[in-house]
């Protein structure tokens, strides 16, 4: 017999306000199987979860069924405190008054008998319920790092540092990201070579860290612990090994203007490339779309020069697969392509430049070593003109969001400007200046009132090419209410901070969720930032949003800390919420073989005492099954059935209604 | 023929305007996420939903859209992540085909698509969950008490 | 040579030469035909085949006594090939454990093993739907949903709850069926409305993709009911929404439990 226990939280007044607790309470108590009801104010709170754990011994429940918040929030909560008091955590169940009802509702009356029913639909679940036992699971102590600018780097050292294994997978022929492009970086302007490269040569050298450069993730199976994860490593043409970087090839490639990806298309580089001269590997590789061989055949002047025979143009993509417990993914942003705001040129004036090429044109081992050169002419602007929020909060473009580290780069841009050239007027055009974090609302005003920029508030409708070359500018000054034209040489758009093109594509091998915009999701916006829904796999830096650096550092600590954790053990319990198969009724049709999208379903031979097979069935391999139920719904003979969801609770469940509606 | 459905007098009166009551097969991950989000967003809705949680479309058989029917549902929702947004990969796709062909042979029946919906909700959609509970208590309530003409019903 | 006797002619010869154990054909008794199932070359002459043969034989490969017997020669026409290609993509039979005496129309096609059979079919058209099926179908499609309601609630009436349907078919062959379930019990096993409607319901739908129409459950109703409505209305939304026919090849994914990112969405909002 059951002896179900109910709990009906008020929530303070969250849930008390549209839902009559008392009455739920006592409808409660009147449903078979339930001995003990009550409502109290705070059922999460310490008093609120001794209240559960004396009734369990007092009462000698079986189920108990919790009327509060989502599952999501505290069934964790409430099922240690089961488990404390001695009942199995599998036969406690959350009804969802608050987030389903309470919250959404307004009439009292149809609340509570919504109330009611939720209570019932649990009420007849737990009474159903088996005790279950976590699954232990071993763990894989290497973890996979997917990309290798600053977060990828941090989590990488940081794990690296905790003793555990790292394979660093980086689509580039360098690590070192949008990072290593900087020249100077908010708030304190400090060079960003200077304390990125070191990093990048620490990652290099790392005993732990294997670095896979010119790679990328091609497939993901496994889960928790262990998966197994296939990385194309794209053919480099360049025999790591025997390379020595010396530099002969990429001085003779006669394919030299290929515009530099590294450089925002501001300077050239040639077919067989490093992208930076602070590469990390310092090792070359072929861009097989520019290079003479690789297209017409003949060409080969690197191969020709190179002293230790390093070029193999008869190179291919290969593939590798490699096991590891964790994955943290670190793959970073791209900016906005602006070509298509036609008010800004679309894309087709020179001297309407992105951030990027602001950056590098400010660097001083950029094209120009620092100097500040309009694209066009190679001449020095004397007015260069900012817009911010160039597409970021435009809902018409599609990111109603802010990209959050505008406001910041072009203060610095502002400043470095002011900087370099002391006739220099530069102006910035910004819808509202989000400058918060530590030492960046002060950064801003310096750049306004020592560095002399002019912060202009208001929107630009219109660049264009007048016929001597200026770009001229038209806007409105919305503090002031009045028109604005300005005669600018040089535009610096901040783009929007959008995720990877290619970030969805990636999210779907791994089963991760991202939002709207392609970042992807966290397990939880406040509690769980640095997780995803996927266990094992964790978020570092702007693949989940837009983020400056200390953000981006901040986060992918945070990772390496959940994965050093993770790690921190040989084996792993995990829910036992897994299918099931019923041998004796097994007819091996293979549906549910050829549905889980786990492979975690097999053939299992049979055998009499002699060895020989009597009968083949289905059979669950727990630690691959994840426990989604999709056999279930396959199975016509109804064979297979999935823990803490199984036909017996779920149908009851439906029957539960039915009582409400006779 | 008097109409089998009814409700507890308290609160829908015996007067009143016919109210459906709507049973929601939902996945764990991102429509009942979607219907917290609801919640804590504070959108409002029509009360006549219950939701029941799964793990994942791909554990929503129509066998249960069935028997939610033969058990006092005027209309059904089925929902669940968007294609390429399943939990666990492909639960979704599954549920999609199944649902594809189960929803003609409901149709064939009688039970069209006033009464048996199908929607992808994400986790980020609370806002949508609200207007599509809306719409689709509208919906039923426009299409009337499922008819007791119709033999998915039990009649008691 | 006419079909029969070339039948009976490879029958005796497969059963001589030791290749098969049994042969699975058809018997005349009265005016009905039924199923037989012979071991010796010189019971051929028993075997018949006309237009009146509706039993779909590879529903006889279940029985224990076929089982114990295979390699068998089976006679069937092009929606009882199909029928073996679903049971050996469903691991029921093994490929090596049938030969085809396969009848295309009113044509013996000889001797095939299952993959001679599969390519035998890969030229044929799928099962024709009846004309009379496909024009109720139309005018069921075009009424208003109380009325498809009332109708179905009038055609499944009459539903004993025999189960003749399922016995008779070559794809329903799970020991224990979901409507024999009763923790919980998932399908009523009354003979009332509600439990009539899901009981041919729930079996039209486990048929999808791999039913052939072979029309065997709708002969093999005492009560006449409509069941190839059913079948051939899924049959219909998975050939032309799909591109599937069930049973097209030996090594054919399953119709459900296989997907594309670009099945049928327009139905889910």
């Amino acid at each position: 017999m059951s002896r179900v226990g109910v709990f009906i939280c008020h929530c303070g007044e969250n849930i008390a306000r549209t839902v009559d607790v008392v009455a739920v309470a006592a409808a409660a108590a009147r449903m078979p199987g339930v001995v003990h009801s009550v409502e109290y104010k705070y059922m999460c709170s310490d008093p609120g979860q001794q209240l559960v754990k004396n009734a369990i011994a007092e009462h000698k429940l079986t189920g108990v069924v919790v009327a509060a918040c989502s599952p999501r929030m505290h069934e964790s909560t409430f099922r240690r405190a089961a488990a404390e008091a001695g009942l199995n955590p599998y036969l406690l169940e959350m009804s969802n008054v608050r987030e389903h009802c309470s919250w959404v509702h307004e009439d009292k009356a149809l609340a509570t008998e919504k109330a009611v029913d939720l209570v019932r639909v649990m009420v007849e679940k737990v009474r159903r319920n088996r005790a279950l036992k976590p699954i232990s699971i071993s763990v894989e102590p290497t973890a996979l790092v997917v990309g290798g600018g600053i977060a990828g780097i941090q989590a990488a050292l940081d794990i690296a540092n905790g003793g555990k294994k790292v394979i660093l997978v980086e689509r580039e022929l360098s690590i070192g990201g949008h990072m290593a492009r900087l020249s100077e970086t908010f708030p304190t302007l400090d060079c960003s070579q200077c304390i990125m490269t070191p990093r990048m040569v620490e990652v290099a050298s790392h005993p732990n860290i294997t670095l896979m450069t010119w790679s990328e993730v091609e497939s993901v199976s496994g889960f928790l612990g262990n998966f197994d994860v296939t990385i194309r490593r794209k053919a480099r043409y360049v025999d790591l090994a025997k390379c020595t970087g010396c530099g002969e090839c990429w001085n003779k490639c006669p394919a030299k203007k290929i515009p530099s990806e590294f450089d925002a298309g501001i300077g050239n580089r040639t077919a067989i490339y490093v992208p930076s001269p602070q590469a990390v590997p310092n090792k070359p590789g072929i861009d097989a779309k520019n290079c003479i061989m690789l297209t017409k055949g003949k060409c080969g002047a690197c191969a020709k020069v190179c002293p230790r025979q390093a070029i193999d143009f008869k190179d291919v993509d290969k593939f590798e697969t490699v096991k590891v417990g964790a994955i943290v993914l670190a793959t970073g942003f791209e900016l906005w392509d602006h070509s298509a705001y036609g008010e800004y040129g679309a894309g087709r004036l020179k001297d309407v430049i992105d951030g990027f090429a602001f950056e590098r044109l400010a660097s001083a081992s950029g094209p120009t070593s620092g100097q500040i050169l309009r694209p066009s002419d190679h001449t020095e602007p004397k007015t260069v003109v900012f817009i911010q929020c160039c597409g970021s909060r435009d809902t018409k473009m599609g990111m109603p969001y802010c990209s959050k580290i505008c406001c910041m780069y072009t203060a610095k841009h502002a400043m470095l400007y002011a900087h370099k050239v002391h006739d220099g007027q530069a102006v910035v055009f910004y819808m509202d200046i989000r400058a918060a974090g530590k030492g960046y609302d002060e950064f801003v005003r310096r750049a306004i009132e020592a560095d002399g920029a002019r912060y202009v508030r208001g929107r630009i409708s219109r660049v264009y090419r007048r016929a001597d070359g200026k770009l001229i500018v038209r806007g409105a000054d919305t503090l002031a209410g009045t028109p604005v034209t300005i005669e600018a040489d040089m535009v610096v758009l901040a783009d929007a901070v959008v995720a990877r093109k290619d970030s969805r594509a990636l999210a779907q091998k791994l089963g991760v969720s991202y939002d709207a915009y392609g970042f992807f999701s966290e397990a939880h916006p406040k509690l769980r930032p640095v997780e995803t829904a996927v266990a094992g796999v964790y978020l570092a830096g702007a693949c989940q949003a837009p983020k400056d650096i200390p953000d981006a550092v901040s986060q992918a600590s945070a990772s390496a800390s959940k994965v050093l954790a993770l790690f921190s053990k040989p084996k792993l319990d995990r829910e036992p919420i897994i299918a099931r198969v019923n041998r004796n009724n097994c007819d091996h049709c293979r549906a549910c073989i050829n549905t889980c999208p786990y492979k975690a379903i097999s053939d299992l031979e049979i055998k009499d005492r002699n060895g020989k097979v009597v009968r083949v069935v289905a059979d669950v391999n727990e630690g691959l099954c994840q426990g989604c139920g999709t056999c279930v719904a396959v199975c016509r003979s109804r064979s297979i059935d999935l823990d803490g969801f199984t036909d017996e609770q779920v149908f009851a469940e439906l029957a539960a209604l039915e009582s409400q509606t006779k | 023929m008097t109409d089998t459905h009814t409700k507890p007098a308290s609160s829908q009166g015996t007067q009143g305007p016919f109210e459906p009551t709507l049973v929601a097969f939902v996945c764990n991950w991102c429509t009942y996420a979607g219907a917290d989000l609801a919640g804590t967003s504070r959108l409002k809705y029509a009360a006549n939903i219950r939701i029941i949680k799964l793990p994942c479309t791909g554990r929503i058989d129509p066998l249960l859209v069935l028997k939610a029917f033969e058990s006092g549902a005027d209309g059904v929702l089925v929902s669940g992540c968007h294609p390429g947004d399943c939990h666990y990969t492909s639960g979704n796709f599954h549920a999609r085909r199944r649902w594809a062909i189960f929803h003609r042979l409901l149709e064939l029946t009688g039970i069209d698509s006033s009464r048996l919906h199908f929607s992808w909700v994400s986790a980020a959609e609370g806002q949508k969950f609200a207007d599509l509970v809306n719409d689709v208590v509208a919906k039923v309530r426009q299409a009337g008490p499922f008819d007791a003409v119709n033999p998915a019903r039990r009649r008691s | 040579m006419s079909l029969i006797e070339a039948i009976r002619a490879d029958g005796a010869k497969l059963l001589q030469e030791g290749e098969v154990k049994m042969v699975l054909g058809y018997r005349s008794r009265y005016d009905r035909r039924l199923p037989l199932l012979i071991t010796q070359a010189d019971q051929v002459s028993a075997l018949v085949y006309d237009d009146d043969c509706w039993q779909n034989l590879p529903t006889y490969l279940r029985k224990g006594e076929v089982r114990s017997a295979m390699p068998v020669a089976i006679v069937c026409r092009p929606e009882g090939i199909r029928s073996l290609l679903v049971l050996a993509s469903e691991a029921q039979i093994a490929a090596d454990a049938v030969r085809v005496l396969a009848i295309v129309g009113n044509e013996y096609r000889g001797v095939l093993d299952l993959a001679a059979a599969a390519a035998l079919i890969k030229d044929l058209p799928p099962a024709p739907v009846a004309p009379d099926v496909a024009a109720k179908l139309d005018e069921l499609a075009a009424m208003p949903a109380n009325d498809r309601a009332a109708f179905w609630r009038d055609a499944l009436a009459p539903c004993t709850r025999c189960y003749a349907c399922r016995a008779s078919c070559p794809v329903c062959y799970c020991q224990n069926c979901v409507v024999e379930r009763n923790t919980p019990q998932i399908v009523s096993t009354t003979a009332a409305p509600h439990g009539n409607f899901a009981w041919n319901i729930v079996r039209a739908f486990h048929q999808a993709g791999r039913c052939t129409l072979c029309g065997a459950c709708q002969a093999a109703c005492p009560q006449n009911l409509p069941l190839m409505l059913l079948n051939a209305w899924i049959e219909r939304q998975v050939r032309e929404e799909f591109a599937f026919v069930s049973g097209s090849g030996l090594n054919e994914p399953p119709f459900i439990g296989s997907w594309s990112p670009n099945d049928d969405d327009k139905f889910i909002r």
